[in-house]
């Protein structure tokens, strides 16, 4: 009697362990190549260089959709990447559904809600140095480098975040799938995102304005799926 | 015989054991379980008055907000701290937080949890960094058990730290002074002190909103906004706020001086001079213009009146103080 329950128990568990998780990897990329972490690469057909010294992103609400409708959410889970400095960068998604999707989505920065109901722990923990101590509100991201260009060094801080009117941050990424296979490598275009900054920000943007307004809108098309 | 023994009874059972007037607003701050439990509260107690939140272990909280004179910095215009470093604003007095929704003279911190990161990490306040902050308490034998007796274990989270010392913050409570007492109906106004109402109710109450006297809301009361400062449109970005300060509360004002988001005044007439004289700066908010001139009687008829704001059982409460004993117990140095 013991050994026929032991059958459907063992089929279940097949089923369980066959299900297979989701990666997302983001990828920095310049000009669809790789970027090296903290060492300075050309930039241009001049003698322009670049070091990135940190890439940090807040993710939440990833959403999988299939013919308009949403399949899979992750909910308000929160995700921290690190692109920098944890190799891969990814989030495991718990779905399988990858392969009868045609989208997916996610949100760039922290949740409004969590932004006013005081001290949380895990990715949102402030010790990750993702908060802003001086006035109430996460960086949605980060980005810091040096820029060497005529001979000329420029450190480059934009700590991006904001959830007050009217220079709120957060912004939503739609990318099309296609043809991933049972992962979805998403490719960070960081020259997007610096092309002719100069010409539209400062090079430290510290707090919710403007700058961070433009800044977070040039980021949210910076994102890419990587076909197969 | 019996009733004057009934009488003396109640009239203690109230003074040991004050209720709040039923006009008082629903609470903003949410104390979870664990944050009403003593263990907690005396755990941020003890972090309050604590120099290890600061870089080299001499400024605390305690240091620009003393119980004895309402959690404020008496007679600094600003504040200083680490390094003697002066600040540029004076320390606003700690009391009744639990009904506040926003924190600062700015109201640059969203919930009562998230307000000592600011001072912590400001530079020139304590000048410290909260991973380092973390390490010293994880390394502390006495914060290794009251943390354990709170949590279960003795692991320092910043979570737990934060909501440890909101947990004490919003104990701090005033509702115990004379004006208290005459709105349970246990006391009585003197005559000038009934003038001063009057007059408060028609010039002051829309800003200073009772009973908790202020509206938490940012105005401008009219005086000279200095180009150094200011104030909400800091943190907003939004121009017409600027020059807005958050409205700050009138009780326990006796103990409180200077005034003013930067201390500009040192005593309490020269608040009523700047009111009373009613000729403020264009950009001061609606209710400043729609204020009267008040002759020097009726000046002191409001001083007095704002006198009964004062409560010296907050401002005398042991449970508010120094935790002399713990400390003791533990070898911490004051």
């Amino acid at each position: 009697m013991n050994g026929l329950l032991l059958i459907p128990l063992w089929f279940h568990s097949l089923i369980v362990c066959s299900q297979v998780n989701t990666h997302l990897v983001f990828v920095p990329q310049w000009h669809e190549n790789p970027i090296p972490k903290d060492v300075f690469f050309s930039i241009g057909n001049t003698s322009d260089s670049l070091r990135i010294s940190s890439l940090r992103v807040y993710l939440h609400t990833i959403q999988l959709e299939s013919e308009g409708r949403v399949v899979w959410s992750s909910g308000k889970e929160h995700f921290l990447l690190d692109v920098f400095e944890k190799e891969p960068a990814e989030v495991v998604l718990a779905t399988s559904e990858l392969s009868k999707c045609d989208h997916i989505s996610f949100v760039i920065g922290v949740d409004s809600m969590l932004q006013t109901t005081g001290a949380h722990s895990g990715v949102l923990d402030p010790i990750h140095g993702m908060y802003w101590t001086w006035q109430s509100g996460y960086i949605g991201w980060k980005f810091e480098g040096e820029e060497l260009s005529a001979g000329q060094s420029t450190e480059i801080q934009w700590h991006v975040g904001g959830y007050r009117a009217p220079y709120q941050t957060k912004r939503t990424v739609r990318l099309k799938i296609g043809e991933v296979g049972d992962s979805i490598q998403c490719s960070i275009q960081i020259d997007q995102l610096l092309h002719d900054w100069r010409s539209i920000v400062p090079a430290e943007v510290m707090s919710p304005n403007d700058s961070a307004k433009l800044l977070a809108d040039r980021f949210q098309t910076c994102f890419q799926i990587q076909q197969r | 015989m019996r009733i004057l023994v009934l009488s003396a009874i109640a009239l203690l059972a109230v003074a040991l054991c004050p209720s709040k007037p039923p006009s008082w607003p629903v609470k903003v701050y949410r104390a979870s379980p664990i944050q009403q439990q003593e263990n907690c509260i005396q755990l941020g107690r003890a972090l309050f008055y604590d120099p290890i939140l600061s870089r080299d272990s001499t400024i605390s909280c305690a240091s620009c907000h003393s119980s004895y004179v309402a959690f404020t910095h008496v007679d600094h215009k600003v504040s200083h701290g680490i390094d003697d470093r002066i600040g540029r604003r004076n320390a606003p007095a700690l009391m009744n937080l639990a009904w506040s929704k926003t924190f600062m003279w700015d109201g640059a911190i969203n919930h009562l949890d998230m307000q000592p990161l600011a001072p912590i990490t400001h530079a020139l306040e304590m000048d410290e960094q909260l991973p380092h902050v973390l390490a010293k308490l994880q390394a502390s034998r006495m914060y290794q058990r009251l943390f354990s007796e709170v949590f279960g274990d003795s692991l320092v989270t910043t979570e737990r730290m934060l909501k440890s010392l909101a947990a004490f913050l919003i104990t701090l409570e005033s509702n115990r002074s004379k004006y208290d007492a005459v709105k349970r109906g246990e006391a009585l106004f003197s005559e000038q002190e009934e003038r001063g109402y009057q007059l408060f109710k028609k010039q002051c109450n829309a800003c200073h909103t009772e009973p908790l006297f202020t509206n938490g809301e940012f105005e401008n009361n009219g005086i000279a906004v200095h180009e150094s400062d200011f104030g909400r449109g800091e943190i907003t970005g939004v121009t017409s706020d600027s020059g807005l300060f958050k409205v700050p509360t009138l009780r326990n004002i006796y103990y409180s001086r200077p005034y003013m988001h930067d201390g500009r005044m040192a005593r309490l007439s020269d608040v009523m001079l700047h009111y009373g004289l009613a000729s403020f700066e264009p950009y001061a908010s609606a209710e400043m213009k729609r204020m009267k001139p008040m002759n020097e009687e009726q000046r002191i008829d409001l001083t007095a009146f704002l006198l009964t704001l004062s409560d010296s059982a907050f401002v005398f409460e042991k449970k508010h103080q120094y935790p002399f004993k713990l400390y003791e117990e533990f070898g911490v140095k004051d």
